[in-house]
């Protein structure tokens, strides 16, 4: 099941290959015009790794969001997903299949982005398979919140604008333009609430100033990450599959 | 009360046969009913024989789509039960959703993006089929309904019958003992119209499906149903077999035909007589009389000089049934 979802998930986006290069262009360009942005106009050698740790993690959260909102309304307007319903597989299964498909895909083309970032700007990191862990973690609170908006999205066709708004809200405060530390402890607050930022804070502890998995764990952060990630997921999970529950009582999967 | 009766097979042929769809008091009430939720299904109860293709007409709003979706496990009755070859769509979905297979309306029902041999595939998988049991009827479907050149080909960019093909293709991928066709036919033109229109006729008779149609075009659910029943604001208003229902409502009346345009002022008529113009000629339209009336009607016209074209009798369709049922207040049958 799951891979027959993901197959299809990927299938369908080689499809749509035509918009994808243009999109992955952007998103290069939107890092370098950031750069830009807090170099004062130049570019600063020094702040590419930290941010870069930043604005992957907004561009896993924007293609899994993405997809989790449009693809559930696309869906739901071609009648594709009351097809999938269609299926005896439990809901949850089908659910889980969607997520795998969206996920694999946004790690893909996040992945293939910071790649050619980190070659075309020769990037430094110190890479320990340890970054792992943080990596994983934050993918999970990724699908969570992926899952959270693709609930809202089964009930509520208009969520368009509410989407964009999240999105910004991730870039702006992850530590995509500065660390999350200079600001003001509210703000920081409510960005730790986020999905993204306290897998960057952990990843960039690992990664540019090579503490160990032992180090994050003691000064709790990596287990902040871990309940953020559960909690997140679990919300996520409950709120879709409660959404799906909702729709297939009411007749609102299919068209709006 | 409507009387529901089933008359589209002997009943000692379906006495021992279990029903391919048993309904029993399926009622939807969208909202809280508490609170003046919107009864959409109002406790319906029918039994489909398997091989019968069944039309489920009605109005919009009537409840058509939602019972369609009860029976797929796409909408929660709010009571009542509805099986599928005894399988209950609450109770026993898993093994109940094997039996359909479904073409929703208003949804494309496959991934445009995806080549209809990749839509089969995917929904054949779906369904928990295996790539080697799905190649062989992928193939089949596809060469019955002439796609299997074009197999490889993005479906977004085939015309709107082949895409509606290959959404039946999809639907019929595993197999299943029955098919849900909610508007097959709208928007196709008359060729693709009429192919699918045959195939569902071929389903039934040679393959033993049992086909539920919903449709508003009547004269496709009366040239292809063996049985209709009609709704009307959530409940089942009439539920027989096509020619048991015409016959109800036949009306016993003549049609005579006069190849000229008149008004056929002064001449004296049967009461209740209508007279109506068509490509120059007069119809005129009389409820049952005997014959002697007849034949004083046609020396009339025949004094007055009025040449006669044709006398018929009028024969009613399943678009008069229809439209009496639904909007001119006729008890239930």
């Amino acid at each position: 099941m799951l891979g027959n979802e993901t197959v299809k998930g990927l299938l369908v986006t080689w499809a749509n290959r035509g918009t994808l290069v243009p999109a992955l262009a952007v998103l290069v360009v939107f890092y370098i015009f950031i750069q830009f942005l807090i170099g004062g106009g130049h570019m600063v050698p020094a702040l590419y790794a930290p941010t870069l740790l930043g604005f992957a993690s907004y561009g896993l959260a924007y293609i899994v969001t993405l997809r989790m909102v449009s693809g559930t309304l696309e869906e739901m307007n071609a009648g594709t997903l009351e097809q999938l319903h269609l299926s005896p597989l439990p809901a949850w299964t089908l659910s889980l299949g969607r997520l795998a498909a969206t996920v694999i895909e946004a790690v893909g083309l996040t992945g293939l982005v910071s790649v050619g970032l980190i070659l075309v700007l020769g990037i430094r990191f110190s890479y320990r398979l340890e970054a792992l862990v943080p990596v994983a973690l934050t993918i999970f609170d990724v699908a969570g919140f992926g899952l959270l908006l693709g609930a809202v999205a089964i009930r509520v066709a208009s969520i368009g604008a509410i989407l964009h708004v999240l999105q910004s809200t991730v870039l702006f405060l992850n530590g995509a333009f500065v660390p999350v530390d200079v600001f003001p402890s509210w703000l920081q607050l409510v960005s730790r609430l986020l999905p993204t930022t306290l897998g960057v804070e952990v990843s960039r502890k690992i990664l540019l100033q090579g503490w160990s998995l032992a180090a994050v764990w003691s000064d709790g952060s990596l287990i902040w990450l871990l309940l953020h990630s559960v909690a997140m997921l679990t919300v996520g999970a409950v709120a879709y599959q409660h959404s799906i529950g909702r729709a297939l009582r009411e007749g609102g999967l299919g068209p709006h | 009360m409507a009387i529901v009766e089933n008359r589209a097979r002997p009943e000692s042929s379906v006495a021992n046969v279990t029903p391919a769809i048993a309904i029993e008091g399926l009622t939807k009430v969208y909202g809280d009913p508490k609170k003046g939720g919107i009864m959409a299904v109002d406790g319906i109860s029918l039994s489909v024989p398997p091989g019968q293709v069944f039309g489920l007409l009605g109005p919009n709003g009537a409840g058509k789509t939602t019972t369609i979706k009860m029976l797929c496990g796409l909408v929660t009755p709010t009571s009542g039960t509805a099986k599928l070859n005894a399988f209950d769509i609450g109770r026993q979905r898993s093994r109940a959703v094997l039996q359909l297979g479904a073409v929703l309306e208003g949804g494309r029902n496959v991934y445009w993006s995806l080549s209809a041999l990749q839509n089969l595939f995917y929904f054949g998988r779906l369904k928990g089929l295996s790539g080697t049991e799905i190649r062989p009827r992928a193939e089949r479907l596809l060469r019955e309904l002439g796609l299997w050149k074009v197999r490889d080909g993005q479906v977004g960019g085939f015309s709107r019958g082949m895409q509606q093909k290959v959404a039946v293709a999809s639907a019929l991928i595993t197999d299943p003992p029955i098919l849900l066709l909610d508007e097959p036919t709208i928007g196709l033109d008359v060729e693709a119209a009429r192919t699918v229109k045959d195939w569902i006729v071929g389903l039934a008779q040679e393959q033993g499906k049992t086909v539920v149609l919903t449709t508003h075009q009547l004269d496709m659910a009366q040239e292809l149903s063996d049985r209709v029943a009609i709704m009307r604001a959530g409940r089942i208003v009439a539920d027989l077999p096509v020619l048991e229902l015409l016959k109800r409502f036949r009306q016993d009346r003549y049609q005579v035909v006069l190849g000229i345009q008149s008004e056929l002022v002064g001449l004296p008529l049967p009461e209740g007589t209508t007279i109506t113009h068509e490509d120059g000629a007069t119809v005129l339209t009389s409820p049952a009389f005997e014959s002697r009336q007849l034949y004083s009607l046609l020396a009339r016209l025949n004094e007055a000089g009025l040449p006669l074209r044709s006398v018929k009798p009028v024969e009613p369709d399943l678009e008069d049934v229809f439209l009496e049922l639904v909007h001119g207040g006729a008890s239930d049958v």
